[in-house]
């Protein structure tokens, strides 16, 4: 058991509702698992916003862990967490 | 005749020195070699332009163009280019505004839209459909963009009309001034002195044509199928609608990558006064799209309260929120609105203005500018007050904005005093706001590019975003390679960057293909689709290569080949030049390009139909 604190960019926090948020999580939890309690907790727009509706592909986007990145579609999702860890979630976005 | 689909079919010819016009068929044969937007752009300009000639001067052509799906509903079409060689590099340059001017010419049946000469005397010119009109521009000369496209639009009882033209800063031939239809910007490279120069103030177009295509049901199904796409994809359908492209603000910094202070960090410790997230809640007051986009990523602002106060702005974008912002120090979104909307009414490229602005901050703070030498202007970063009334200076060329008019490079080239470094620029070009430190393939892409310092040829999403890792050095001769040719494809085919994630992000895909296919009727394979991303590469090459351009200028701005990022997340990264030297081999292989002088080799030339550049560069 322990907890990370999630960071949410861009219109992610609009979805989340917040900038940040307290989560707890079992021994051993993993990044993906992170994000299925993170779709759970904040519902459907949430999910849309990082997961391609018509096919259920993560968004290609960046996911940090302290200073690790960890790309949704190259990366390790099954990257182990930590308690204390800082997860941020940056934008999924083409363009700029 | 030929029958393409898409197409006008039509050349428009402007002499300003004479007053005349004249057509022109678009040949068929140029329509499948070239494509249209740079294509058209790079292949006019190559045959008329002699090299060495003054950008300024007479002999300079400027070219408005567009591609074939312009005026069609294809996602995003109402984007057009513009096409000159550049004051501020010397090179061929292009850059590309949304809204619906492009659609527009083509209404009017005119495919591109080639201004040569000078006018003796300011001149605007309209154009309803065949009908071409030259008239005196006396009483619009000196206005503003906003007040010019007003007035014309009233005097000329044409509602409907679109209206291109330059602002105070390309009459006095500021060298990064740009091109304003509507409140788009074709914003980078100089070309509103270009106009300047020739003394043509505005063109007003109306068309009452059709653009047709070979198969509506078929190509309904096509667009709807893209338009579903780009609904379901998170990038389109839900990042950009919500916050526009000043949603990367927050997610650059927290990379450790949003050029700040005149890139002496990359780190802006006030980012979320300035981040998208910000101007989402105190500043946007409505949506809004371009010509047939669902996107609707650009955001209207009002500013409420304040010293800026009653500022109303279509914008700004990130790159606005960079180049006033995090890299001059100011964490004001309201002064960033005002400054945008200033720069638009003024006809100035925000990123090239942002950034002169920066480099004399940086000069002053460090002794190199005294405060006399600056007209009396406290130029430190984050002077907010100061920028706005430098930014007017450098628009109208008065006092010290006359020495920043002419680019970071120039000024400091004239200031001297090691004022070098900080002239953040590759090939003339001021950087836009996204690191080539922090982001390999990019920085080679950059290097190796025909604009510079653009982020237009390679781009830096792909890296951004994860889809390669951006701090190794392994494939990024590709990765340049690959984000190039997308980019340029997408330019001859003028949509906008901001569909990159549907069409590919990192190579031509059937994405582009059955779009251009079912628009054209050409019925292209996707080699052939390659091949004329080449051509155009290739050929604008060529264009910059006769003007003397070779290996050696294929370099980073000095400050990212020296000074490793000092701090934050990508503390430590740079592009050391015996390590851009060697990706640059790998790259000029994978082009086909001379490894010793940087020119495409002869085979490259000719097994693209450049026949006539491989005369010129092997003589
Ligand atoms: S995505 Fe934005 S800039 Fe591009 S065409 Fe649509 S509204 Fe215009």
């Amino acid at each position: 058991m322990g907890r990370v604190k999630v960071k949410f960019f861009a219109h992610l926090r609009q979805a989340a509702g917040t900038n940040e948020a307290d989560i707890e999580i079992r021994e051993g939890e993993t990044v993906e698992e992170l994000i299925k309690t993170l779709t759970e907790r904040f519902g459907a727009e949430f999910e849309s916003r990082i997961k391609d509706p018509t096919t259920g592909a993560f968004a290609p986007f960046l996911i940090m862990v302290g200073r690790e990145e960890i790309s949704t579609v190259r990366g390790d999702l099954k990257h182990r967490l930590s308690d204390g860890d800082v997860v941020s979630l940056l934008e999924p976005v083409g363009g700029g | 005749m030929w029958t393409y689909g898409g197409y006008a079919g039509r050349i428009l010819r402007l002499d300003m020195t004479n007053w005349k016009s004249s057509t022109t068929p678009l040949t068929k044969e140029m329509a499948r070699l070239f494509l249209g937007g740079n294509g058209f752009g790079a292949k006019i300009l190559y045959d008329e332009v002699k090299p060495g000639i003054d950008p300024l001067g007479p002999e300079n052509k400027y070219v408005f163009a567009a591609g074939p799906i312009q005026g069609t509903m294809v996602p995003t079409a109402g984007r057009s280019g513009v096409f000159t060689k550049s004051p501020l590099t010397g090179y061929f340059f292009d850059a590309y505004g949304g809204g619906s001017f492009g659609p527009e010419m083509k209404y009017a049946g005119y495919d591109a839209i080639v201004v040569e000469g000078r006018s003796e005397k300011p001149a605007y010119v309209k154009v309803f459909d065949d009908n071409v009109e030259f008239k005196d521009a006396s009483h619009i000369w000196g206005k503003s963009t906003y007040e010019t496209q007003e007035i014309l639009r009233k005097d000329l009882a044409e509602p409907k009309a679109q209206i291109a033209c330059i602002g105070p800063a390309g009459e006095r031939l500021v060298r990064f001034a740009c091109t304003i239809w509507g409140a788009r910007a074709a914003g980078r490279g100089g070309n509103g002195a270009v106009l300047g120069s020739k003394r043509f103030k505005a063109i007003v177009v109306r068309g009452t044509k059709d653009v047709e295509v070979p198969d509506v049901e078929e190509f309904l199904r096509v667009v709807s199928d893209q338009y579903n796409r780009i609904k379901a994809n998170p990038g389109t359908g839900k990042a950009l609608p919500t916050l526009g492209t000043p949603g990367v603000t927050t997610t650059n910094n927290q990379l450790g990558i949003l050029g700040t202070r005149n890139w002496q960090s990359e780190v802006f410790e006030e980012v979320e006064k300035i981040s998208g997230e910000a101007m989402r809640s105190r500043l946007v007051v409505r949506d809004k799209g371009c010509m047939a986009c669902p996107i609707y990523c650009t955001k209207l602002t009002y500013v409420k309260t304040g010293p800026y106060a009653g500022t109303f702005d279509e914008g700004p974008e990130y790159e606005t929120i960079f180049a006033f912002g995090s890299n001059c120090g100011v964490a004001s979104l309201e002064m960033i609105a005002r400054a945008d909307r200033m720069s638009d009414e003024l006809g100035v490229d925000t990123i090239s203005a942002g950034a002169v602005i920066s480099f004399a901050m940086e000069c002053y703070e460090k002794g190199i500018l005294s405060k006399q030498e600056t007209d009396g202007l406290d130029l430190r970063f984050g002077n907010d007050a100061a920028l706005i009334q430098l930014l007017e200076k450098i628009g109208r060329r008065e006092g010290i904005g006359d020495l920043l008019a002419e680019g970071a490079a120039r000024a400091a080239a004239k200031i001297g005093k090691g004022s070098e470094l900080y002239a953040v620029t590759i090939k003339g070009l001021e950087n836009a706001g996204h690191s080539p430190r922090g982001m390999k393939g990019y920085c080679l892409g950059m290097a190796t590019g025909t604009r510079g310092g653009s982020h237009q040829d390679a781009r830096p999403t792909a890296e951004r975003i994860g889809k390669s890792d951006r701090k190794i050095l392994e494939g990024k001769p590709e990765y340049a390679v690959g984000t190039q040719s997308a980019t340029t494809i997408q330019d001859s085919m003028c949509v906008c960057r901001m569909t990159e994630g549907i069409y590919g992000l990192m190579e031509i895909t059937n994405e582009h293909l059955n779009i251009v296919n079912v628009v054209t009727g050409m019925n292209l394979t996707l080699p052939e689709l390659v091949d004329i991303s080449d051509r155009i590469w290739n050929l604008e090459r060529s264009f910059n290569c006769r003007e003397g351009h070779r290996r050696e200028h294929d370099v980073q701005a000095k400050r990212f080949m020296k000074e490793p990022i000092p701090e934050g997340p990508s503390k430590g990264m740079y592009m050391p030049p015996e390590e851009l030297e060697m990706l640059k081999d790998k790259y000029y292989d994978l082009r086909g390009w001379d490894k010793k002088t940087g020119i495409p080799t002869k085979e490259t030339l000719q097994r693209l139909g450049l026949t006539q550049q491989a005369k010129d560069l092997y003589k």
